[in-house]
């Protein structure tokens, strides 16, 4: 039951890093707006990465633990996820660099 | 423009609060605040509820599973079906009457909401019958998740009920591990927005920071509070999500 503790930690330093970044990235888009508003853009896809990060956390975890049926239903979800992603792949870069 | 990013800020927060409070992500009553006190148009009011999620869902199950209150086996296996139901269930909301839908998901609101109010026995998982409870908890929660994908909501009204009621959790376990569900759903979500350009990137920050500090605030709340106080809020809200879903069949426009 160790595990609900140390995944906490993880998203924890994860939603407080991303916390950390935004606010630097308001900080910026002060100084100058168009930067500001292309490093928000980065901001918020690491934000919706941050949900598949911490699934990693966790198969890796269960590997670990040799927790079998747990690391196939997140290696599942992780492929469906990130397959997603992939999909959209095109569309995303379009966006972010224009 | 600060204006409404305070607004959304304030408004993300207070909404934040009951969702994380009661594990549902909230994009049920983010939506319509969104809508009709801000002003926003409905496509970038979804994506900023699902970001709203996001936030919400990561920061109360960080307080969750540091109570060791999210059951990662039976939210993982569940997922699954969650997920691959958030991304077909943008294409099947074109070829299923949107009505029909509605009217489904009220009567099995109101249902959940009987089985949470009846005092004893209110479980539907039997001795020996575990088989068929993760059976139907996979198709639930696959309509859950398609649910989030075609409404821009987390599921979590759904995904409580399967987990307490078909699967026999505890109803803070329930709650905790819907919200470690639905983050994972909601990202899955919210990329179709994001892409398509439907989000304010300085709307949705503050959108996330509200959430942020709801969410801390709402699972704090619910560790403390006692579960028979917590089924009855959660009946009670299922029964306010269930009448508002037959309203807007009549044709009253709350989902919009």
């Amino acid at each position: 039951m160790v595990l609900g503790k140390s995944y906490s930690k993880f998203v924890r330093t994860l939603m407080y890093g991303f916390l950390f970044i935004m606010l630097l990235t308001l900080a910026i888009s002060m100084l100058n707006i168009k930067a500001g508003a292309v490093m928000m853009k980065f901001c918020l896809l690491l934000f919706i990465l941050i949900p598949p990060i911490s699934i990693m956390y966790l198969a890796i975890k269960s590997l670990i633990r040799k927790d079998y049926t747990m690391l196939i239903c997140l290696v599942l979800i992780f492929v469906v996820v990130v397959s997603n992603i992939l999909t959209n792949m095109r569309l995303l870069l379009q966006y972010l660099l224009k | 423009m600060i204006v409404t990013t305070f607004l959304l800020f304030v408004v993300a927060a207070c909404v934040s609060v009951v969702a994380a409070a009661l594990g549902i992500g909230g994009g049920s009553l983010m939506v319509p605040f969104l809508v009709l006190l801000v002003g926003l148009d409905v496509k970038s009011a979804i994506a900023l509820s699902l970001f709203s999620i996001i936030s919400t869902s990561l920061s109360a199950t960080v307080v969750y599973s540091k109570k060791e209150l999210v059951n990662f086996k039976y939210g993982s296996l569940l997922e699954i079906f969650s997920v691959i139901g958030a991304i077909i269930g943008s294409n099947i909301a074109i070829m299923v009457d949107e009505r029909l839908l509605k009217i489904a998901f009220s009567v099995v609101l109101a249902y959940s909401a009987y089985r949470l109010l009846r005092k004893n026995k209110n479980r539907l998982l039997l001795r020996g019958n575990v088989k068929r409870s993760l059976t139907l908890g996979s198709l639930g929660t696959f309509a859950a998740g398609s649910l989030s994908g075609m409404l821009g909501i987390g599921g979590g009204v759904l995904k409580v009920p399967i987990l307490f009621l078909l699967l026999g959790l505890p109803v803070k376990v329930a709650i905790a591990t819907s919200e470690f569900m639905i983050s994972l759903t909601t990202s899955t979500a919210v990329l179709t927005y994001y892409i398509r350009e439907h989000v304010n990137p300085y709307f949705a920050a503050a959108t996330i920071f509200g959430s942020f500090i709801g969410a801390n605030i709402g699972s704090t709340v619910a560790i403390k509070t006692k579960p028979k106080t917590l089924k009855i809020m959660l009946a009670i809200l299922l029964i306010i999500f269930s009448s508002m879903m037959i309203l807007s069949c009549l044709g009253a426009e709350i989902w919009s």
